[in-house]
């Protein structure tokens, strides 16, 4: 499934979140969209996944515009992982993960075999099978988020857009999931705050500035010092991951004296605010 | 010399004789009422009565001049007093504060319940007792009503002798008394003798119903008519009971009170939608008798009660 | 999955089990078979010969079925919105009563018992109720509204004030009550009872009640995704400001109804779903109609304590309730200091 956003504009309070934002995702593609915060990445996907409806601009998929689509219509093909944990619920995982299957259900028609064959196999994909009884709200962060995810994947996605999905996730887990998007195979575009998990699993980047596109094109082209400087404020090297070979970025040499190339951009938890 | 010592022995006498009644009027009076042992001096001339059944028995006892103000009326005043009342200030249409009580310079209180003496209202008996106030409660409010006999028309009677007593009138006091007890006689004596005693079902009010029972006013006017009620068995005075109870017990006669805050014509009107209650016998013969409320509180309307529910209960005896 | 058939099945047997005894139960004892037989007669008249007084088929049929039958029909409407509220507002305090529907109730009947008289036969006091119910409920959206959507901390706080206001109302009329035996009427309707449940007056209410429990039950999907949040739902294809209208629209008409014909019943909406919640989950497809279940059965019996507890005299059912309501505090708070809301 292609997403295509040309030309996003919103403006709310008197403050413009995002001016003429335009990014395109090809199909199978894991794209990443970075930027700091209040940039407007939050908002640009909240106009893709028809929670915000865009001043002007369109986001379509495979070329119908999302809010073209039915509400149900458009969720039995796009599937979203947020930021926000729900809250205190009695449910369980299996209960959430079904969940997903509601777009695909009539009024009163009953969950079916296939249903729980969905479930059983997103909960396999995110590796969480022998937790399908556990309470949601006993999980670790970690465990939570793939929860999501495999709610995501239960929806059958063409699509899946996701809102931060590393937040509040230990190192180990920040891997596991980005590994996992990856290896979906399903076109997949999310939000992310640290530039070197960006530049390690995704295929093109899309640098969000002030509401509009700044830069995009794969991780090499796009990730330099001046845009880095110019974008974020701070000095960067870039250079290449010893292990994986990837660009990695490495923060700081500047007046600020801020040391640390284990430091990602914005990794300490509780820095990435939501942008409105 | 001996003319004049004995002319002197005779004025002595004589002053003795004046001074005998004096002194006897104004000897102090001491009463036990509700617990509390209260003592006046001279009879109070200031006196606030808190409640329309006391008012009432000031009236009727014709010491109303002693009245400085009246409070609470529920209905309209006991007609043959109205004229009396009338010329006494009405402080509230509930209680009044302790400051509007306190305005009207009060040297005694006169309530029917003791709930009228609220701490948080009118004041405590023992803090007007403080200002050198005495109060007094109609025996009735702290009569045992748990069981039989409960409020008869002997607490009424004790409660008129206790105030005559306090106001010097005592002779007054027994003539009303005297008067009251001749006319129950003369009405029971009209009555004679009843085969069947009708089973009364006495309906104050609401839903579910509060009913007169075993120990209160309503249970002694229907044992001075020779009626059986329905909920002798129950204690208090006015309790509720629940319909099917009522069902059960099957009364041929119901009694409804009038009060303006549930009037007769609206709990006719309820016992008529009950489809429920269409069985009972009081309801399909339409044996319903109405009575005012206020004439069915403990107080000196109760004759009156007896007098009206008779002539409803045995309309061919009273012709 | 989770055993649901058979909570369901063993709740459905309670609720008939629990709707027997209760008829049988009451200050005039009646013989069980001598029930059935009266039931019989009114299903199949003329089969049998009566062998019982006319005076126990009245008790029997006029007065203990239908407040059974109101009894379960309450309890299973108030639970059920309740549960639903607790989904709508994501709060598991909220209650039926929450969005002024009781005190604005409370008004209008306290209104009525104290200065109006009755018109029809005793019907205007829930007249009176239902309409001082629906009042305070538009009042309370709309103050809540805003920019299209009614933001669940807004309904709350406006529900709070509507609810206090009205209230504070009500305690000045019952405070300038013309005696003190008005004043104990209000309160007692206020405190809750079923004792005005009649034939005559228990059709409409009923299919109101039973319809809006029907169609929330119908809903369940888009409940639990709206558990998750409104943005998750939205995600999920749940219309979240088009459902959450409907949700309230029919949680406020039941409620209103069940408060104009029974005064304020507490706990019931509250507690009850917490319960069915730990037995059976929170997937509301299968929590609601067991939590409309299990608060038939629940306020059945608290209508049997308020009825046998201080016989002859009635309690009112909501004291009942709310005794219930101390111990069950107390077993939430240890059961969340656990962990989550399941235990």
């Amino acid at each position: 499934m292609r997403l295509e956003v040309r030309d996003l504009s919103w403006a709310v309070g008197g403050a413009r979140i995002l001016a003429g934002a335009a990014l395109t995702c090809e199909t199978g593609t894991f794209v990443g969209l970075v930027g700091p915060n209040g940039s407007g990445k939050s908002s640009l996907l909240r106009c893709v996944y028809r929670v915000l409806r865009p001043d002007s601009g369109v986001a379509s998929v495979d070329g119908r515009g999302v809010w073209d689509l039915s509400a149900r219509g458009l969720a039995r093909q796009l599937g979203v992982v947020l930021q926000d944990r729900p809250g205190d619920t009695a449910f369980t995982v299996r209960d959430v993960v079904l969940m997903g299957r509601a777009p695909h259900k009539a009024l009163l028609e009953r969950d079916t075999a296939d249903d729980h064959r969905h479930v059983d196999a997103s909960l396999q994909r995110v590796g969480l099978a022998a937790l399908g009884d556990r309470a949601f709200d006993t999980l670790s962060g970690g465990e939570k988020q793939r929860v999501l995810i495999a709610r995501a994947l239960a929806q059958g996605p063409r699509l899946l857009v996701l809102d931060e999905p590393t937040t509040h996730l230990d190192i180990g887990h920040q891997l596991q999931v980005l590994e996992l998007i990856r290896g979906l195979g399903v076109t997949a575009i999310a939000a992310l705050h640290d530039l070197n998990l960006a530049a390690a699993y995704c295929d093109q980047l899309f640098v969000l500035e002030r509401g509009a596109i700044r830069a995009h094109g794969a991780p090499q082209e796009v990730l330099t010092p001046a845009l880095i400087e110019s974008v974020y404020g701070v000095k960067a090297a870039v250079g290449r991951h010893p292990l994986t070979g990837k660009p990695h970025v490495f923060v700081g040499g500047g007046e600020s004296g801020v040391l640390g190339s284990a430091f990602a951009l914005g990794a300490q938890p509780g820095i990435t605010g939501k942008p409105v | 010399m001996c003319y004049r010592s004995r002319r002197f022995t005779v004025f002595r006498f004589i002053f003795a004789l004046i001074l005998i009644p004096i002194a006897h009027a104004s000897a102090p009076v001491t009463i036990e009422n509700c617990g509390v042992t209260l003592s006046v001096a001279a009879p109070p001339a200031r006196v606030v009565t808190l409640n329309q059944a006391a008012t009432e028995v000031m009236l009727k006892l014709g010491l109303g001049d002693r009245l400085a103000g009246t409070a609470y009326l529920d209905d309209e005043i006991l007609p043959e007093v109205a004229d009396a009342y009338r010329r006494v200030p009405v402080l509230a249409s509930k209680y009044p504060s302790r400051e509007a009580l306190l305005a009207a310079r009060p040297d005694f209180l006169y309530a029917a319940y003791a709930s009228a003496f609220a701490a948080n209202g009118v004041g405590t008996r023992a803090e007007w007792k403080t200002r050198g106030v005495e109060s007094y409660v109609a025996p009735a409010a702290c009569a045992d009503k748990s069981r039989a006999p409960g409020v008869t028309l002997e607490t009424t009677f004790g409660e008129i002798r206790d105030v005559a007593r306090l106001f010097g009138v005592a002779a007054r006091g027994e003539a009303l008394i005297a008067s009251y007890q001749a006319e129950v006689q003369a009405i029971r004596s009209r009555i004679g003798t009843v085969t069947r005693p009708p089973r009364v079902f006495w309906y104050d009010a609401g839903d579910p119903p509060q009913a007169g029972v075993c120990c209160g006013a309503p249970n002694e006017i229907l044992k001075l008519v020779g009626a059986t009620n329905i909920f002798a068995d129950t204690p208090g005075s006015w309790t509720q009971v629940s319909w099917e109870s009522v069902i059960a017990r099957n009364p041929d006669v119901i009694v409804l009170a009038n009060a303006s805050w549930s009037t007769a014509a609206e709990k006719r009107a309820q016992l008529a939608a009950k489809k429920a209650l269409a069985g009972i016998d009081a309801i399909e013969h339409g044996r319903i008798v109405e009575i005012d409320f206020a004439y069915t509180t403990p107080g000196v309307r109760n004759v009156a009660a007896v007098r009206t529910l008779a002539q409803a209960l045995y309309p061919d005896k009273f012709r | 999955m989770r055993r649901t058939p058979l909570w369901l099945g063993a709740l459905a047997a309670a609720l008939v089990v629990s709707a027997t005894a209760a008829v049988m139960i009451g200050p005039v004892s009646i013989r069980p078979d001598v029930v059935w037989r009266i039931a019989l007669d009114h299903a199949m008249p003329g089969w049998q010969t009566p062998s019982w007084q006319p005076f126990e088929a009245s008790i029997v049929w006029d007065v203990r079925l239908p407040r059974v039958l109101l009894a379960a029909i309450a309890g299973a409407g108030l639970a059920v919105v309740g549960a639903t509220l607790q989904a709508l507002l994501r709060n598991p305090l909220a209650d039926p009563y929450l969005l002024g529907t009781s005190a604005g109730a409370a008004l209008g009947a306290v209104a009525v018992l104290l200065f109006g008289a009755p018109l029809l036969g005793g019907l205007s006091v829930p007249a009176a109720a239902f309409a001082g119910a629906l009042a305070s409920i538009a009042i309370v959206y709309v103050l809540a509204w805003q920019d299209g959507r009614f933001p669940t901390g807004r309904l709350v706080l406006s529900g709070v004030a509507v609810s206090y206001l009205c209230s504070s109302v009500t305690n000045l009329l019952i405070f300038r009550a013309r005696n003190g035996e008005q004043a104990r009427t209000a309160l007692f309707w206020m405190l809750g009872g079923l004792g005005g449940a009649e034939w005559r007056t228990l059709g409409l209410p009923a299919s109101i009640v039973v319809a809006g429990t029907a169609a929330l039950i119908a809903f369940a999907r888009s409940l639990n995704a709206l558990s998750l949040g409104e943005e998750a739902a939205a995600t999920l294809g749940v219309d979240a400001s088009r459902f959450r209208r409907l949700g309230f629209v029919l949680a406020s008409l039941s409620t209103g109804v069940l408060v104009a014909m029974t005064g304020g019943i507490g706990f019931v909406g509250l507690m009850v779903p917490h319960f069915v919640r730990l037995a059976i989950g929170a997937d509301h497809r299968r929590l609601l109609p067991a939590t409309a279940l299990a608060g038939g059965i629940f306020l059945i019996w608290a209508d049997v304590l308020a009825r046998t507890v201080a016989a002859p005299e009635e309690l009112p059912i909501g004291i009942v309730t709310a005794f219930a309501g101390a111990p069950f505090f107390l077993w939430l708070m240890r059961a969340r200091s656990r962990g989550g809301w399941a235990a």
